[in-house]
């Protein structure tokens, strides 16, 4: 059964092609180590042992038919702020402790029909705010590779269940690093795609202008294989784009990518690890070797992007979270003597710190008086943000750094002040800011074994650079084995 | 560093109720974010008012059609609260009489 946890989803195609094994026993070894790991890592909020099984013997019947399902008999974990009909979705929060999604969002069902076993829902920050999973009102997710240590965020739980080999594949969502800082904390595999890539229909939002969901899993291939699975046009999105999707996976193997120019900043921010550029720079130099051309680039605006995005997430999510009234869904205060009393209850009981605070941030920038000085002044810095890049893409194709500044941190660590926390999305924020695609991949480890991740950014809708990218990068690094 | 008035402000706005405790390390957690993003207030040569950030590509519109949905039970499923299948809510409006 470990031999199981140990495979790709490219594995396990190959397995079940073969006839060794069916989705149900895939499903049920899984379903065991997952329960089993709860106790230690928190990286689970719900896993439904009964339905999981009743969904894979119905596709066990089909395995003859596997063919026409990309994703057949693949376990796949979701983030706790995606709906999923029948399962809780809580993002994490006290607020929503008892919602029952009424319906599923619209990527999920996606790899439903691509016939993925969506095998429980994971642990997150709340409303996808942070980057340690320490923001979760359930309880922090520990980190497979050190259970002293946060996972990253918000989706820390996804990353976990990859990294922890639980699952095949996982959903997240980033709004400013969300999949990529835990993918890389976690040693695997994640991509924010274009903003509008992927449906947000039935996705829990946090900041509307910068949430995007994408997946994590253990290989380049796996990503490219789910991503394909998860994209595309949804009527029920108006921000989703209307552009079709590549066969991402296919391209992989079959295309000869094209001589990559790859673009390299030409200073850091203060405050990366030094064991992270001596991976960083190893990486450059893996990439050299592919006929990869590295050059530098300009990105005159960067040192803007935190604050930026620490002004237009909060103002976005101030208004989004407004709906948590106590009276539609989600917890109702005791206290109902009048309705303002019974908002501004339920709302501060329902509501973590975290969330609060941005809550606040986001209130405070869009009001009368503050509004120019804060909040558009950051819409004005964000299409600087975004011109720059647009400008570094007339001369490469992808933009390389590192992923996160720092290895994995130990639990309690940054929680006192909350822009220590914040620089954990230094290399990432800027992606969302200017709605790009991103993608990292594990390239290294510090002395303590952590791993390192690798960021790769890329033009509007060219995920299929990133993938081949990484793809390239992947087969020169070589081997990376999961902790067991 | 915010004055607690300022913080009970910016709560009210919020429509969030926070206790004594709270609103101390709200002076200080929102003084230090507000400070930390204060840094644009630098930046001079910018295009006036607010700027969008959308590509056109992500602008599709489709039919404005009302589609019925079917499953109400589910969606009041999950009220905290209701009467007579109706959301309930403390009283609004008083009696005149």
């Amino acid at each position: 059964m470990k031999e199981i946890q140990g495979w790709t989803i490219e594995t396990l195609i190959s397995e079940y092609r073969k006839k060794t094994v069916k989705p149900s026993e895939v499903a049920s070894s899984l379903l065991e180590a997952a329960q089993n790991s709860n106790s230690r890592l928190n990286i689970f909020l719900e896993l439904n042992h009964d339905r999981v099984i009743k969904e894979a013997l119905q596709l066990d019947a089909k395995l003859d038919q596997m063919d026409r399902y990309p994703l057949f008999g693949v376990p796949i974990t979701v983030k706790d702020n995606f709906l999923v009909t029948g399962y809780k979705a809580t993002a994490g929060s006290q607020i929503l402790k008892n919602y029952v999604a009424p319906f599923t969002a619209t990527c999920v069902q996606k790899l439903i029909d691509a016939g993925a076993i969506i095998l429980g829902k994971t642990n997150c920050d709340e409303f996808a705010m942070g980057s340690s999973n320490e923001n979760s009102s359930f309880g922090p997710v520990r980190n497979p590779w050190d259970p002293a240590r946060v996972p990253g965020g918000s989706s820390g739980g996804s990353a976990a269940s990859v990294a922890g080999s639980f699952c095949f594949g996982s959903l997240g969502t980033d709004t400013g690093g969300s999949i990529r800082q835990p993918a890389s904390l976690c040693g695997v595999v994640g991509l924010k795609p274009t903003y509008g890539r992927v449906s947000r229909y039935g996705i829990i939002a946090y900041a509307s202008s910068l949430d995007q969901a994408g997946p994590l899993t253990k290989t380049v291939w796996d990503t490219a294989r789910v991503l394909e699975a998860m994209s595309g046009y949804d009527p029920k999105d108006a921000t989703s784009s209307q552009a079709p999707v590549p066969a991402f996976s296919q391209l992989l193997h079959q295309t000869k990518p094209k001589p990559f120019k790859v673009g390299v900043l030409e200073q850091f921010p203060e405050g990366v690890h030094k064991e992270v550029v001596v991976s960083y720079e190893k990486a450059l130099e893996a990439l050299k070797t592919q006929g990869i051309e590295i050059v530098k680039v300009k990105l005159p605006y960067l040192e803007y992007a935190l604050a930026t995005y620490y002004l237009i997430a909060p103002s976005e999510a101030s208004s989004n979270l407004a709906r948590y009234d106590g009276i539609h869904y989600g917890h109702q205060s005791e206290e109902t003597s009048d309705i303002e009393t019974l908002y501004s209850k339920s709302r501060g009981e329902g509501f973590g710190p975290e969330v609060k605070l941005r809550i606040m941030v986001g209130t405070f920038a869009l009001s009368s008086g503050y509004y120019d000085a804060y909040y558009e002044k950051a819409t004005q810095v964000r299409k600087k943000i975004k011109d720059d890049f647009l400008k570094a893409f007339e001369s490469v194709d992808a933009i390389v750094t590192p992923t996160s500044p720092t290895t994995a941190f130990k639990l309690g660590e940054k929680t006192e002040d909350p822009v220590s926390m914040y620089l954990s999305d230094i290399f990432t924020i800027p992606v969302n800011l200017a709605g790009l695609p991103g993608l990292s991949v594990p390239c290294g480890k510090d002395t303590l074994g952590l791993p390192i991740g690798l960021q790769f950014i890329g033009r509007p809708l060219q995920e299929v650079d990133l993938l081949q990218l990484a793809y390239l990068y992947e087969k020169a690094r070589g081997q990376w084995a999961l902790p067991t | 560093m915010l004055s607690k008035e300022e913080v009970q402000k910016i709560a009210k706005l919020s429509r969030l109720y926070l206790s004594e405790t709270e609103i101390e390390g709200y002076q200080k957690k929102l003084s230090r974010v507000l400070e930390a993003v204060h840094s644009l207030s630098k930046i001079a040569d910018l295009e006036k008012g607010y700027q969008t950030h959308a590509s056109e590509d992500t602008q599709g519109l489709r039919q404005d059609t009302a589609e019925i949905f079917t499953n109400r039970e589910v969606l009041l499923s999950n009220a905290p609260s209701l009467e007579e299948n109706q959301f309930k809510v403390p009283t609004v409006v008083e009696d005149e009489a």
